[in-house]
This record gives structure tokens, sequence and C-alpha cells, in this order.
């Protein structure tokens, strides 16, 4: 394979990696909806939240993190930090194939081999994609399916990996309108949509019964307002605020001025931010399936461009889009990095018979987390009287009386109650 | 390299045929912290290192069955542990760590309580005594024993529970 491809493959793992080590902020959905369903359907003990009781998740993602847990667990790893790491860096090593995908749709976008290298160089090294690339969300897989959706020749391909992209993630369906015009890709598109359909009767027992709760709770109920409301505009000030004003222009210019020749990628993923916006409930990480198309689009329209203007522009980006996130709030994530591990420590204490967490429950790690089947509750004094809870894991700060500190890590202290 | 790829689809698919046939017992075993006393006590509190299984639990309100052995006078409505709506037949079972003769056994339900509830004492696989009772607290048999194990009848109700007690010495 090409040396230059191997060469930013390089350059967007290591991005990825520090991305990690850099204990990115979490969403609570990354471990409930994804993480903790697994882990309660393989050990029988779980907090499940509201959206498993209804049914408007698919069993598709859990399901496969399901069979790695027993992998780990044949290697010994049974949940925990460790095991959440492993997953993190999955999903960070798997992002790596947006790298080729935008080489392959940029090539074909821009008609020249520049393109393709200089939208995966995008894809590589846009803080926004090596950001959200750790995340056990359904955003991730979806995004890099999408994108090789755009990147695929065939008509089988581009079927199976755009019905894919979105049996995943529904709301992402924008993007797979090119089907539409690849007739002989249709009957392919049936092919994932009808497994999804399969599983959904076989684990929820009713065909599309996690698709049609979702659609039903979010878009005919508009439900997911209860969940936060956003102004229309949100998703623009977003964008704008984590590109900057100068990466912004230099991201976006190029291709507004070469919008007849890019439009193949940049118009979908332009009408994913509109029809988002149209929704109430607005989450950053929604957007995620358009930015590789954005980079794509990207790269094919400063493909005649000069190397040295093009590699100015690029730092630049990246450059003004890392202070974005960097200085930008976290919108919907939290910082919880340090109760996780606290969690995880103390799960390997071989005297734990309870912990109580400080906070909402879903911002904790659950009991993925722990990794062991004890009492496992949101901190209240009335619970702490409770011998049961030995542990108890609080910021900084919140001195619990009759505990004392045995562990402390990342504004979290571990307290352990004194005999 | 072919070779590679589908022995790692293999190992994929097994392990993916491994989760979805789970079948988990739920299952909470706690650390010893003391010895049991040479006096009468509840043998059953988590401090001695007992387990606790139960047939079903209500994860949805995190009534985990953890509070069922806490021995804790004054729990809050949290703190019990409730069985799931679709389980017809709920059952909770302590194992001691060692045998010990179990001279009572006594429930702490929320109301409404199961209508009557069968206790049965084993000693590995051999069951000792049988009793069948609509009473919170019932004198019982069971020397030598190391599981009690308590079958509700709740005519479709859900089992809440605070405290399962397995007295004796």
């Amino acid at each position: 394979m090409n040396r230059r491809l191997w060469a930013l493959i390089a350059a967007g793992a290591a991005a990825r990696l520090l991305a990690w080590m850099l204990r990115p902020a979490l969403h609570p959905d990354e471990v409930f909806q994804y993480l903790e369903p697994a882990w309660q359907r393989l050990h029988g003990y779980g907090w499940p939240p509201w959206e498993w009781a209804a049914g408007v998740r698919s069993w598709i993602l859990p399901g496969y993190h399901g069979a790695w847990m027993v992998i780990l667990g044949w290697l010994g790893i049974e949940g925990g930090a460790a095991a959440h790491a492993f997953f993190q860096l999955h999903w960070a090593a798997a992002s790596l194939l947006l790298i080729p995908a935008a080489w392959r749709a940029g090539e074909k976008l821009s008609g020249s081999e520049e393109g393709g290298f200089r939208a995966a160089a995008l894809c590589a090294l846009l803080p926004t994609l090596v950001w959200f690339a750790p995340h056990t969300l359904t955003e991730v897989p979806s995004a890099i399916l999408m994108t090789w959706g755009y990147a695929a020749a065939g008509a089988s391909a581009i079927g199976i990996l755009f019905s894919s992209a979105v049996c995943l993630r529904i709301p992402n369906a924008p993007l797979a309108l090119p089907v539409l015009f690849s007739w002989r890709a249709i009957p392919w598109a049936l092919l994932p949509l009808a497994a999804f359909g399969m599983i959904d009767w076989i684990t929820w027992g009713r065909p599309f019964h996690s698709a049609i709760g979702f659609l039903d709770y979010n878009f005919v109920q508009g439900r997911a307002v209860e969940h936060g409301r956003s102004p229309p505009f949100e998703y623009f000030a977003w964008i704008w605020s984590r590109l900057g004003p100068a990466g912004a222009v230099l991201f976006f210019a190029p291709i507004a001025l070469r919008i007849r020749f890019v439009w193949r990628c940049a118009l979908p993923a332009a009408l994913l931010v509109v029809l988002l916006s149209t929704q109430g409930h607005k989450e950053e990480r929604f957007l995620l399936a358009a930015w590789p198309l954005f980079a794509i689009a990207w790269g094919a329209a400063v493909a005649p461009l000069r190397r040295a203007a093009v590699a100015a522009a690029l730092v630049a980006i990246c450059a003004s889009n890392a202070h974005g996130i960097w200085r930008g709030p976290v919108h919907d994530y939290s910082g919880r990095a340090g109760l996780f591990a606290a969690q995880s420590w103390v799960g390997e204490q071989p005297d734990a018979t309870g912990l109580l967490v400080e906070g909402r429950f879903h911002l904790s790690g659950g009991f993925f987390l722990l990794r062991r089947n004890l009492p496992l509750e949101t901190w209240a004094p009335a619970l702490a009287r409770n011998p049961i809870f030995n542990y108890a894991a609080l910021p900084d700060g919140m001195r619990p009386e009759g505990f004392s500190p045995a562990w402390s890590r990342r504004g979290w202290t571990v307290w352990k109650r004194k005999r | 390299m072919r070779v590679a790829i589908v022995a790692c689809a293999l190992i994929f698919a097994g392990a993916l045929a491994r989760f979805a046939l789970a079948r988990p017992a739920i299952e909470v075993r706690f650390p010893r912290q003391y010895e049991n006393p040479r006096e009468r006590h509840d043998l059953a509190r988590f401090v001695h290192g007992s387990t606790v299984r139960v047939s079903s639990a209500f994860w949805a309100l995190r009534h985990h069955p953890g509070y069922l052995l806490s021995g804790h006078a004054t729990p809050t409505a949290v703190e019990k542990w409730v069985s799931d709506p679709r389980d017809r037949e709920p059952w909770a079972e302590v194992e001691l760590r060692e045998p010990h003769d179990v001279d009572e056994v006594a429930f702490a339900f929320e109301p409404p309580a199961p209508r009557r509830v069968r206790i049965e004492c084993f000693e590995g696989a051999r069951r000792i005594e049988a009793v069948e009772t609509a009473q919170a607290r019932q004198q019982i048999r069971c020397p030598g024993a190391r599981r009690v194990r308590a079958t509700f009848f709740t005519q479709g109700q859900l089992v809440r529970l605070y405290r399962f007690e397995a007295r004796g010495r």
C-alpha cells in the first residue's frame, strides 16, 4: 500500500493514543447504553437505563461488545478499568479506518491522488475526529461505515455499508442518500436491514422493535427534548466554536468555493447538520459522521492548490480545532475519569462489600467499572449509615463521617469505613 | 493470512455464541469480616462472609439483593431486594460460610408480604428441612445447614424484602 497512506495512519494512531491518554470527557451513554447492558447480560447484574426498559436500543453494539467481553474474560480481563481501556482503544483504532476511506473517497471526488491524500490527512489529524475516536458510542462505527460507503465503488459494497451505518445510528440516514441514486445498491441495502430486524425480533420479540421505539420516542413524540433543548442554530455555533474563526474559514471556504466539484460529500454532510438542527435536543456527538465527509470535501477542494499552502492550512485548521476543543465547554460530557478509576480500584479490594458514588448514578461507571456484584448506589448520608457500604468514592473536598481516605487520584478520593 | 482471519472469525463467533447463550446466576459473595460469635446470632449477615443468590432482581431501580444480608435496622426505601416483575416464582437463598445450626428464619417485607413462603435448609444437595409459612418469622430445625432457601408465593406480586435473617449458632 501507498507509503504516504501508512504514514497518515501512523500519525492518526499517535494522535488517537494521545487523545485516549488525555482521558477524554465521557458521555453517560458510553457506559450505560453500550457496555453495561453487555456486562449485565454476561454476568447477571448491572443497571439498565430506561432506554433498555423501553426497548429503544438495538442489541447489535452491546452484542459486539459482549463478544469481546467473553474474549477478554478468556484472557483474564473481567471488566473494570482494563476492559474499559480496551474498548476505548479498540474504537480509537477502528476509527483509523476513516483514513483509507477518506483517501479513496477524496481521490474519487477530486479525480487525483493528491485530493485523496489531503482528505485522508485531515481525517487522520482533525482534533474533533481524534477526540471522538476513543468513545464507545454508535456514532463511531456508524461514521466509519458511512465514510466507507462514500469510498466504495461496487453496488453491493455501497448498499451494505450505507445500510449498516444507518442501522447502527438511524439519525445518520440523511448521509445515506447516495444509495437512492444507485438502484443496483438498494437490494444489497436490504440485507443489513433484514439482519437488524431479525436481531430485534430475537432480542425484543418484534422485528425492528428498537428502531420503531427509537423513531417514535425521538421523532414522533419528540420526547428527546426531555433530555435538554438547545436553540435552533446551536450546531452551527458549536462548529464555529470548535474550529475557531480562522479554522472555520480555512475549512469551509474552499468547500464553498468549489462546491460544484465536492457537493457529493459536502451536501449530505450539510443536510445532516440542518436536519439535526430541526430537533430540539442537540448533542455534539450527533454530528460526528458529518465531519469525515466535510474533510473529504475539503481535501478534494484543495487538491489543485500548492502543497505548501495546503499544509499550512491543514496545520492552522488542526491547531484552531485543538484550541477550540481544549478551551471550549464539554457540553454533554462529564470529566469523570477519576470516578471510573476509583470504582475500578474499589472493585479490586477483596474486603469491599458496597460502594457509594457521588453524583447521579448514570454519570458513574456502573457495575461494569466496579466489576463486582455488590450494592452500588448514589452517595446519600442516609445510605452511608448502612454498614454494607464500606467504601465511598467522592470528589476531593467531601469528608464523610466515619470513613478514612484510602485512595486518591484525578480529583476523586475513595473513603473506607472505619472499623 | 487467510487462515489467521478465519481463526479470528471463528473465535469471535464462539465468543458471540457464548454471550448470546449466557444464563448467569445472580449471586452476591461477601468477604468475611468477622468470625461468627459463640452466642446465637444472625448467621446470614454479610459480615460473616455469606453469599446470597436470587432468582431475579429489579435492576432498573437498583434494589440490589446484597441488601438482604446487611442487617441494617433502618433501611431507606432503596435498600431492599425486589424481584423482577416477570419472575413468577421468586426465591432467595443464603449460603453460609460453613455449616451452622439454624433455628429461626426471619424476613422484613415491605407490604404486601407474600401469602406463603416455603423455607428449605440444605447441607450440600441434601434437604434437611422444609416448612411453609405465612409468618415473617419462623422457627425451624436445621442442624448443620449450609444453605437456606426461601421461595415466595406472591400471586403475581413483586417480592419486596429488606432483610433475610437465618438465626442460630
